[in-house]
């Protein structure tokens, strides 16, 4: 466990802006109680000072995770927001989707989000933004990317994508008590592999 | 019936299985080879190369089955096998002979002084016991001093003289001091390259130019396939660091983040890379100049309108 | 409501139902007893059979239950009296409880003590009527057939279970009190007025009887000569009509040749077994000793449900005989799925409702907890749910509650949950402290910490810190806990329910070595505590096993092993008392206040639930220590010199007493003791 570099830093930053633009300062400058960003095994971990001072006691090898993991760093330096970062995501997102119940278990299942299952979408939304998507009770399932900004859908047709899923919440799932199909299993148990 | 006739043709037909020639020819079995020691006869040669050669060939590789039929035999399924003596011929070795050993330091002076060096056996006469014990190691007759029974102390020791320490004490310098002469052999004799010698202090300059900038090496460009100096551990921050003060620094690094994306944005690009810009417009507006190049460019832009987009991706 | 209530899970109620039914007809019993002892004696056994062995029942059985029925209402109403309240228990009452659940807990009260006292109205037709009904429904045997001469025995051994419930039951103001209601409700609301003394001096007669009943729970010997003289009359019809020959030694060596006797044979040796253990004396073959009886039992047990004999004959010797059968059939059916709705993230009425609109049917588990829903039936997948998926609630054995409900961890406090995964119990203690404070999730499995995290950060915990050491590093690591959760492994001889293969794979080896481990496990967590702590210092052992040696004995262990530890209530309103003398070995009598879960009696997984409070090390206790152990030397020395003409061969124990002394300071730190200064000693010396 460490604190990040600055390059490691403006990795996340960029990233996470993308999303939650500057309520990002919300996230580094917090009221309640002093967090920190710390670097793990590759992960980054958004951890309070208090956990992360009791964490430093727990041996680098076995320490496994603290507070919440925001993502993951690749080989090349490149960072990679996890759906574990939803919450807070969700909590400053600058821009929403909400989609129809019937479009919810096709996008968890890993299917972008078309326009028939569109819902609703933050007015303005531009091209290529990060958006986080909720279902219409205001329970978030996951982040994307738009394909289109928010005039442009008008046009569109219902099959169309409008935001490229990029991670999920049944990618944290593991186990399943019944499971809806082999295949969907396996591709949780694959992405649960390599969240943690 | 008289079968001389037949006789004569089969052996005009075939020739003889003995080879006669004035030095016989050398066979070899083990390597399956024969050397034909004879002088060349100039006159065939010159005649009819091949079957000069061909006739050479013959003679020797009949020799060689000859010879190979009266080796002892041993049966397989695939018919009698031969079975060959090992080789006679010495062969020159294929690599070449180790480089003698650089000389120690003692080596060195015992040669300048002509020293002989004499074996010392590794066991050594005990008078005691009668009998011979190890010169060093287990029970090793070095250990006798510390090992005795009795000691004589002499009159001036001190009071806390103990003479098994000391004794042990001397015995261990001594094995201390052989080995730091080893070592100091080894470092010598690695040092005798000068090839070697040459590359680490060319990397050690190497390393030290590249942190010896106005920056230490932080700013600098990096050069394509630029290899990271080996040897260097990254420093980080502490864990435990305050973390008031981490984000201090996470938001000046947010704002400037900020700041150098609307620069950027103000002016596209701040050139300072190798790139000779002169020479490019010159070849870009083929030798017209800047000012033409920049009409040009003004009137297409309507057809061309992904340009300016394209280049605000890349920033 | 009621289509539900037949439905297969069978709702979480019935555990919570049927002990305090049971504990009902303790109380009752012990009123009527106080009236007549005889009687009591009497209404017992039909109630037994009722509740406890519907299963095996044989097909005479209903006739003379009835006969019986109308005998004891011919000699005295008051037999009757218990009777009905176990009718109303698995009758009608359950039914409603649902509903009750469901809808609103309050009159719940009121209504219990009207049960309590219309026990006194049920008619003679209830008798006859209920067993039957209540036997049917519990079980989904053929309900025609009942043995009378095995009621007897299986209503002794009930009240002598249930004895410890009875307690529970006056003073809980529990949502499970609505069980039994309905129908004593309808009766009782016409006398409520009055009924509310006389109930409540039932109750502290209930009370009173509470030992008396202990007694008999050691020993089913000593209940046998009680039943005698009622049951002599029916005893002789029943050995008239089919005598019943336990199967010799050789015989059964015969048999196993054979490949086995066929499951209807052992079946029936079984129930068969059970009646004649239940009234030896009488029912015994003359020449038959109790063990051939019990062993032949043990045995047949092992082959019907597939246990090794070993783990058979352990599990069996935790019951009375007739208990023990219901325990394994217990184990045969599933437990019912039950969620906890992680209040991270919403409320369990939100949760209710969004799960009640994908078409699932649940309610809530119990009064006990405030978090826990059980489903019912789901048309969708109740593991992929969006809900789910966002974390809104943890699928979660009812059982698994318990050790959190006991730890109850308050905000801000560090918690240490020593085996954690796959996170159930920690996503719950996280929910409890609100994310505030930290929580260390420890398990020694890599593996497993994968799906453990992947809990943590679906139920949104963002205090939890993961971790992978073995448990007993734990006090090396870190300390200065303020609550320990100490899941530790087991046999899960709990769980057989859900995890079969434990029926066979499970050897006397593996009992040492898990209790070994366990109580390795558990003085790490009571020195991971810190004794300090101004709000907490608390450790939960549980374990998901019902055998003693994983769970009193090592408990008692650490009893005697850190002696400023000692037991405290775990505030689960619910449960058995643990036993403080099981099989010849005596526990501190401390170890009462621990709790006991079985699948039979609770509906959940067998369980066990303790809880300790550190204190802290006292000075007090060290200098109580210190002066008895030092002078002790000083006379020994002393004592040394003068006699030094005599043994001067023998120690010199001057000479001795730095090691004595040093081994002294050992073992009072091994103990957790503040040894004294060494500079004491070093100055006598």
């Amino acid at each position: 466990m460490r604190p990040l570099t600055e390059e490691e830093s403006k990795a996340v930053f960029t990233k996470l802006a993308n999303y939650i633009g500057k309520n990002l300062i919300h996230l580094i400058d917090r009221q309640d109680e002093p967090y920190c960003f710390r670097l793990h095994k590759d992960r980054v971990y958004y951890v309070s000072e208090s956990s992360m001072r009791l964490g430093i006691s727990v041996a680098r090898p076995n320490l496994v995770s603290l507070g919440t993991c925001f993502g993951k760093f690749s080989k090349t330096g490149k960072f990679k927001l996890h759906v574990t970062a939803l919450d807070y995501l969700a909590q400053y997102a600058k821009y929403k989707v909400w989609i129809k119940p019937n479009g919810e278990m096709p996008f968890l299942y890993g299917n972008h989000v078309v326009k028939a299952h569109l819902g609703r979408i933050t007015e303005d939304t531009p091209e290529h933004q990060g958006v986080v998507v909720f279902s219409m009770k205001d329970i978030p399932l996951g982040f994307g990317v738009t394909a289109r900004s928010t005039v442009d859908t008008r046009k569109l047709d219902p099959t169309a994508i409008i935001v490229f899923h990029q991670a999920y919440v049944s990618s944290t799932v593991i186990r399943f008590l019944y499971s809806p199909t082999p295949s969907d299993v396996g591709e949780y148990l694959r992405d649960e592999d390599t969240l943690f | 019936m008289d079968v001389s006739n037949i006789l004569a043709s089969h052996a005009a037909k075939y020739q003889s299985i003995t080879v006669e020639k004035e030095t016989p020819l050398e066979v070899d079995p083990g390597f399956l080879t024969v050397t034909d020691l004879n002088p060349i006869d100039e006159e065939s040669y010159n005649e009819n190369l091949e079957e000069h050669l061909q006739s050479l060939a013959r003679d020797g590789i009949q020799a060689l089955y000859a010879s190979l039929f009266t080796l002892p035999t041993r049966t397989s399924p695939d018919g009698p096998l031969a079975q060959l003596p090992p080789p006679k011929t010495q062969l020159p070795r294929a690599k070449p002979l180790p480089k003698p050993k650089p000389q120690t330091k003692w080596e060195a002076f015992a040669a300048a002084k002509g020293i002989q060096h004499k074996v010392r056996d590794r066991k050594e006469w005990d008078e005691e016991r009668q009998e011979w014990v190890n010169r060093w190691g287990r029970n090793g007759k070095n250990k006798q001093l510390e090992e005795q029974w009795i000691t004589e102390v002499p009159l001036n020791a001190d009071v806390d003289h103990d003479p098994r320490k000391a004794a042990r004490d001397a015995r261990k310098e001594r094995v201390a001091k052989n080995e730091k002469k080893h070592a100091q052999n080894v470092a010598r004799a690695a040092a005798a390259n000068p090839r070697d010698a040459r590359k680490q202090d060319i990397e050690k300059t190497l390393a030290t130019t590249r942190i010896s900038t106005a920056s230490m090496g932080k700013f600098d460009k990096k050069l394509d396939g630029e290899k990271k100096i080996r040897g260097v551990k990254r420093k980080f921050d502490p864990t435990e660091k305050s973390v008031a003060d981490e984000a201090k620094a996470s938001v000046a690094l947010l704002s400037r983040l900020e700041s150098d994306s609307k620069k950027t944005r103000r002016e596209p690009q701040a050139e300072e890379s190798v790139l000779n810009t002169r020479k490019a417009v010159r070849f870009a507006s083929k030798g017209r100049g800047g000012l033409a190049l920049g009409r040009e460019a003004a009137g297409g832009r309507s057809s061309r309108g992904g340009r300016g987009r394209g280049r605000g991706g890349k920033r | 409501m009621g289509r539900r209530a037949k439905n297969k899970q069978g709702a979480p109620e019935p555990l919570e139902k049927k002990t305090y039914s049971t504990s009902k007809k303790l109380g009752k019993r012990k009123a009527d007893s106080d009236s007549d002892l005889d009687d009591r004696a009497t209404t017992r056994p039909p109630k037994k059979i009722k509740d406890s062995k519907a299963k095996p029942r044989a097909p005479d059985s209903k006739p003379s239950s009835k006969a019986k029925g109308q005998n004891k209402s011919s000699v005295k109403t008051a037999k009757s009296i218990p009777k009905s309240d176990s009718d109303n228990d698995f009758g009608d009452g359950w039914e409603d409880v649902e509903g009750d659940v469901d809808v609103n807990d309050e009159f719940s009260s009121d209504e219990f003590q009207g049960i309590t006292n219309n026990l006194d109205d049920l008619s003679e037709e209830d008798d006859e009527d209920y067993p039957l009904r209540s036997t049917t429904q519990k079980f989904d045997f053929d309900t025609d057939e009942e043995e009378e001469g095995i009621q007897p025995v299986l209503k002794g051994n009930k009240s002598k279970q249930h004895e410890r419930p009875s307690k529970i039951i006056p003073t809980s103001s529990d949502g499970s009190d609505d069980f039994d209601y309905d129908e004593s409700a309808d009766e009782g609301r016409v006398t409520m007025a009055n009924m509310e003394a006389r109930s409540r001096a039932l109750d502290a007669k209930a009370a009173a009887e509470a030992e008396l009943d202990e007694e008999e729970l050691q020993g089913a010997v000593a209940r046998k000569d009680e039943d005698d003289d009622f049951d002599m009359d029916e005893a002789d019809e029943e050995n008239d009509a089919e005598p019943f020959h336990l199967p010799t030694a050789a015989e059964r060596e015969a048999e196993k040749h054979a490949g086995g006797p066929d499951l209807q044979v052992v079946q029936r040796r079984m129930r068969e077994c059970i009646r004649v253990l239940g009234k030896f004396k009488q029912l015994a073959e003359k020449d038959r000793s109790r063990s051939e009886y019990t062993d032949q039992l043990v045995a047949d047990i092992a082959s019907y449900y597939g246990y090794n004999d070993f783990l058979a004959e352990k599990l069996s010797q935790l019951f009375p005989v007739a208990e023990a059968v219901e325990f394994f059939e217990a184990n045969e059916v599933p437990r019912p799925v039950t969620i906890r709705t992680n209040t991270l993230k919403t409320r369990r009425r939100d949760l209710a409702q969004a799960l009640v609109n994908r078409g699932v049917n649940l309610e809530p588990i119990g009064k006990w907890t405030n978090v826990g829903l059980q489903v019912f039936e789901s048309s969708v997948p109740i593991g992929a749910t969006p809900e789910y998926l966002a974390g809104h609630y943890m699928l979660q054995a009812a059982s698994s509650f318990l050790p959190v409900i006991a730890l109850s961890p308050q905000p801000n406090e560090r918690v240490l949950d020593m085996a954690s995964a796959p996170g159930g119990k920690t996503t719950h203690i996280a929910a409890l402290l609100q994310n505030t404070g930290v929580v260390f999730a420890n398990d020694t499995n890599k593996a497993r910490t994968k799906s453990l995290t992947a809990n943590v950060h679906r139920l949104g915990c963002k205090n939890v810190v993961v971790c992978s050491y073995d448990g007993r590093e734990f006090p090396k690591v870190m300390g200065g806990f303020d609550r320990v959760l100490l899941d530790a492994p087991c046999s899960g001889t709990g769980v057989i329910s859900k995890d079969q293969s434990v029926k066979v794979n499970k050897s006397e080896r593996d009992f040492t070595m898990l209790s070994h481990l366990q109580k390795q496990l558990i003085l790490c967590a009571i020195d991971s505590v810190n004794p300090e702590s101004k709000t907490g210092g608390y450790i939960v052992y549980s374990t998901c096993s019902v055998t003693v040696d994983e769970n009193e004995a090592v408990v008692d262990y650490a009893l005697r092993k850190r002696p400023n530890v000692k037991l405290v209530e775990t505030g689960l309103s619910f449960g058995r008392e643990g036993y403080t003398k099981y099989r010849g070995k005596i526990f501190n009598p401390s170890v009462s206040l621990t709790r006991r879960f079985y699948p039979h009696v609770h509906n959940m997984d067998g369980f066990y639930v303790a809880k300790f409070k550190v204190e802290k090390r006292s000075k007090a206790a060290a200098t109580v220590e210190e002066p008895v152990t030092i002078p002790e030397k000083f006379v020994l020395g002393e004592e040394a010199a003068v006699e030094q003409v005599q043994e001067d061969v023998g120690f010199d124990s001057e000479e001795d007493r730095p090691y004595l002394e040093e081994a002294k300071r050992r073992r009072m730190k091994a103990k957790g003791l503040r040894p004294p200064p060494r500079s004491k000693p070093a100055h006598r010396a």
